[in-house]
């Protein structure tokens, strides 16, 4: 069931992607339909801001890239995690763990009963 | 930063690749659409729909991959070439101006570093130094670059931190190689341990040792590989073989390396054997050194200190003051020429600096013109930054074709100057553009783009966005740097007066020197010198036979009129030797130094001297006849006054000699008493058929006798015949050189001429440039106001007064600057007098004719754009705005 669509914050892109290519190599459409498969059709990335995103990564040296075959038998370009993007990936998730859950509790707090 | 250089080297392949791979996004986008059931084309369109514009997305890859940077400099050079070509004119000015400043940089730098600063090609270069001798003299501190025996003996014996050797000059030999054959040879005397000092071993063989260096000692011999080559083949079988050297054997001990030589300039080397009588009595040797491991110049210098006053004490010298010290070996040898060419490097510099303030002055009336587009970039939002880089790019981009073309003019110059240089100022080191000189000149260029970029960038970015926007490219804003541009013509045109007075200063006594009379015909005049220091040739008799034969073989060739033999030509230096009147009222007590040579009978006829009084030298002036003497007019004024020299006598080398003749003045290039480079120097000549083999010897040692002859038809048949006639008397004597009497002249103020054609040549640079600079000034300020000129003249003005209205800026501004240049060209002619002569530094002759040259120049350069007035039609200039 596809949950309605929400915008995805600032500098989460970038983890997003990490997290895609962590489970096998991609191309940059397949990156996308990943985590719109993931997220139930809820994260529904701009194209446009995709390519620019993966570049970054691949200048930070957290992804590589290598020209394949994909389906059709057409040549597309591979995204793969490396070591450090895969460390990376392990920091931001547990970063982003304290911060939901820091959010969280801020927002479920209710007016003390006493 | 590595990987962005590399990113840039793969820019073509990156840019492929993200285009494909954006393509196959597309592709497989539109698929899937068609999959959902879109139709095919609706498909493609919704993709690319939904992807974003294409462009965009490839720029925000690019930036995100760190190649930003390079992209904004690419595209800031690619705008920069783009304007550059829209404007020919502004940009051909700016780079034909650097052009000719860098290439002039270029030329001149590489004679200043060859003359003084590129090191010497031996090892270790900066351990190497000559030592010198200053003496204190009224006139302040007097260098002696050359020592003499004792000199030697002392620092040779005594100093402790250096490594000495001494050398001679140079002398032009005979050379007799074992397979025959004669060549005139370029030798230098050098004591044991010469090369050691310089750092350089023979190629094969060894360096004359301790032993060879004695009187008595074995006569050796080292050759350069020059000379190995072209005289033996590159042999070295020759090793341990006999030459003929002055016809005396000498065994041949060593081959230098190809590409050594010494200063001065030697083809062979052979022992010194120095000594503190003879030449040694004199200061007739250079000392070369090296500072020992651990030693120091200081070090060396306090030794030397102590050990010259040791060496006073110990000799009972009365010398209130004399030191011993280390200077450079450049120093040493270009002594003379220092200030000539550090006045030519400071002179070239004057001409970049105009060139620069040209330029700036172009690019700040072209950022005035630029205010109105650099103000609507400005609201559509590049940042001041953007524009700052963006005006910078395009000096970069002038700066870099400038001085591309720059070092295309400079090598091209380098290669029409080297001839010339190297005969005349003979500096230790061939002028090349090397490695050096061209990072100097692309030195030049970046400065001079950061420069001249800069504050005009800063000026027209610094522009009143509404002020510029709101009113039109002709207003006010336009004006704001009016003053800073003035500024810099008056600077351009105060420098060009200082480069011009110094031409005109240099020039001077050129003019004079060519305008003297040479008192000789040289014309058709050839002439050639052999060397006698020749063992073969110490009596009298043989030399006479030499002289007499040749001649008489020379006289009998078709076209020859006369020919004839003498110890030294007009234009050069003569032997000086002292001589005594005796008899009448103008006796002298004691000899004074004059001018002598000797002469055949043919000397004074192929060179159409002008007999005065008396007669010329005859068949019966010989051995046994009476001796007679011959004085020229100079000598006469000297030292006869009003007395009549004829049958006067003279006293010279013990003998008595009747005066017979008096001839013209010739010009000579004088030696004693006498500074003027040339001159008229009181002379007697001597029949040669009357000295005595001991006269003739010591004459011979110190110049080669020339035989000059006059005839018509082609030199070389001339030159044939001259050898041919010698070698019927003797197969072993080489002639030297042959030359031309006008080329003998020519070669005596070549010094002076070198100096004044490149000061001169500067100077028209500078000139050009000044007038450029006026031009461009008034050019651009006609232009800003066509629109005022226009209302005045449809006013009714006339048309003559508005083109001087126009022009009087240029013409004021040309004033002011000469006005200060008049001040700085004083202080510049007081530099100068070090290396001037015949003329005053504040020549008013000079400083009137540039004056008047300048402001004739500024005012064409004022009236020529001005005149564009005359053609303007008021109405169609007020219906333009």
């Amino acid at each position: 069931m596809a949950k309605p669509p929400v915008e995805i914050l600032q500098g989460t892109l970038d983890m997003l992607i990490l997290k895609a290519v962590s489970l096998g190599p991609l191309h940059g459409y397949g990156i996308l339909l990943r985590i719109l498969q993931i997220s139930n059709e809820a994260l529904q990335i701009p194209q446009g801001s995709l390519y620019p995103a993966l570049y970054r990564l691949e200048h930070g040296g957290f992804i590589t890239s290598e020209w394949g075959e994909s389906e059709n038998n057409r040549r597309s370009k591979f995204y793969e995690l490396t070591a450090a993007g895969r460390k990376h990936l392990t920091e931001e998730t547990a970063y982003w763990g304290r911060l939901t859950e820091a959010i969280g509790d801020v927002l479920k707090a209710r007016p003390s009963e006493g | 930063m590595f990987k962005r250089l590399l990113s840039l080297f793969h820019r073509g392949r990156f840019e492929s690749d993200l285009d494909a791979e954006l393509r196959d996004h597309l592709q497989k986008y539109s698929d899937d659409l068609v999959a959902h059931g879109i139709a095919p084309q609706e498909a493609e369109l919704r993709a690319r729909r939904e992807f974003g514009r294409f462009i965009a997305v490839k720029e925000d890859v690019r930036e995100s991959s760190g190649l930003a940077w390079a992209d904004t400099a690419a595209r800031n050079f690619r705008y920069a070439f783009r304007t550059l070509r829209k404007n020919p004119a502004f940009s051909l000015t700016v780079i034909v101006t650097l052009a000719l400043c860098i290439g002039a940089n270029t030329a001149i730098f590489s004679i200043v570093d060859a003359m003084l600063f590129r090191p010497l090609p031996y090892p270790d270069p900066g351990r190497l130094a000559r030592v010198s001798r200053l003496d204190r003299s009224p006139r302040g501190w007097y260098e002696q670059v050359e020592v003499n025996g004792r000199t030697w003996e002392y620092i040779h014996g005594h100093a402790r931190t250096i490594d000495v050797a001494v050398h001679s000059g140079f002398e032009g030999v005979n050379l007799v190689a074992p397979a025959g054959g004669a060549q005139y040879v370029r030798q230098v005397r050098v004591s044991t341990g010469f090369f050691r000092v310089l750092g350089v071993a023979p190629r094969i063989g060894r360096e004359i040792a301790p032993e060879e260096d004695r009187d008595g000692g074995p006569p050796v011999a080292v050759l350069s590989h020059g000379l190995w080559t072209r005289l033996f083949a590159s042999d070295a079988e020759i090793l341990g073989q006999t030459i003929l050297l002055r016809g005396e054997p000498y065994t041949v001990i060593g081959i230098m390396p190809q590409g050594f030589d010494t200063t001065p300039s030697a083809e062979l080397w052979t022992p010194l054997r120095p000594s503190t009588r003879g030449e040694g009595g004199g200061v007739n040797y250079s000392m070369i050194a090296r500072l020992l491991p651990g030693s120091s110049t200081e070090k060396a210098n306090a030794e030397l200190e102590t050990l010259g006053a040791q060496f006073i004490a110990a000799n009972h010298f009365k010398i209130a003051s004399m030191r011993w010290h280390l200077i450079t070996v450049q120093r040493a040898n270009g002594d003379s020429d220092r200030g000539p060419v550090l006045l030519l490097w400071a002179a070239v510099g004057l001409v970049l600096l105009i060139g620069c303030v040209n330029v700036a002055g172009l690019m700040l009336a072209r950022g005035g013109a630029r205010q109105h587009e650099i103000a609507t970039r400005m609201a559509l939002g590049s940042g001041r930054g953007g524009i700052l880089a963006q005006l910078l790019s395009e000096s970069l981009v002038l700066a870099i074709i400038g001085g591309i073309a720059g070092l295309v003019l400079g090598s091209v110059a380098i290669d029409a100057l080297k001839p010339v240089v190297m005969a005349t100022l003979r500096p230790t080191q061939p002028i090349t553009l090397d490695t050096r000189v061209v990072i100097v000149t692309v030195f030049t260029a970046l400065l001079t783009a950061l420069i001249f970029g800069f504050y005009p960038a800063l000026a027209s970015s610094r522009g009143d966005l509404l002020n510029a926007l709101g009113s039109s490219s002709r207003t006010a804003s336009a004006y704001r740097n009016a003053w800073a541009r003035r500024g810099l013509v008056v600077c351009e045109v105060a420098l060009g007066m200082v480069l011009l007075v110094s031409a005109g200063l240099v020039l001077r006594p050129l003019i004079y020197l060519n305008g003297l009379n040479p008192g000789f015909d040289g014309r058709h005049v050839l002439t050639a010198s052999l060397s006698l220091k020749d063992a073969r040739y110490t009596a009298d008799g043989t030399v006479n036979r030499l002289f007499e034969t040749s001649l008489a073989g020379i006289r009998q060739t078709p076209g020859v009129e006369a020919a004839g033999i003498g110890l030294t030509l007009p234009y050069e230096r003569a032997l000086n030797d002292g001589a005594r009147i005796v008899d009448g009222p103008n006796a002298m007590t004691e000899a004074q130094i004059t001018d002598l040579l000797y002469v055949t009978q043919g000397y004074f006829e192929a060179l159409r001297f002008t007999m005065r009084r008396g007669r010329m030298f005859e068949e019966h002036d010989t051995v046994g006849a009476p001796l007679v003497a011959i004085v020229n007019e100079a000598y006469v004024r000297h030292y006869f006054k009003n007395d009549d020299p004829l049958g006067r006598h003279l006293s010279m080398a013990g003998a008595l000699h009747e005066i017979v003749g008096v001839v013209a003045d010739v010009q000579q290039q004088s030696g004693w008493g006498n500074f003027a480079p040339i001159a008229s120097t009181p002379t007697v000549y001597v029949p040669t058929a009357q000295l005595s083999g001991r006269d003739l010897q010591a004459m011979d040692n110190y110049y080669s006798p020339h035989w000059v002859v006059r005839a018509g038809g082609p030199q070389a048949d001339i030159a044939q015949a001259m050898r041919a006639a010698v070698a019927s008397v003797d197969r072993q004597l080489p002639f030297a050189e042959f030359r031309s009497m006008d080329e003998v002249r020519s070669g005596a103020f070549s010094r002076q001429r070198l100096q004044a054609v490149l000061l001169g040549s500067l100077a028209a640079l500078a000139l050009v440039l000044a007038a450029v600079g006026i031009y461009g000034l008034v050019a651009h300020s006609v232009m800003e106001r066509t629109r005022e000129f226009g209302i005045r003249l449809a006013l009714g003005a006339p048309r003559w007064q508005a083109i001087g209205q126009a022009a009087r800026p240029g013409i004021l501004l040309t004033l002011i600057g000469a006005a200060v240049g008049f001040f700085l060209a004083q202080g510049a002619g007081r530099l100068l007098a070090s290396v001037l002569w015949g003329v005053q530094p504040d020549d008013r002759t000079a400083f009137v004719s540039v004056t008047a040259l300048l402001v004739i120049v500024a005012a064409l350069a004022s009236l020529v754009p001005s005149l564009r007035i005359a053609r303007l039609d008021p109405a169609t200039t007020l219906r333009e705005e």
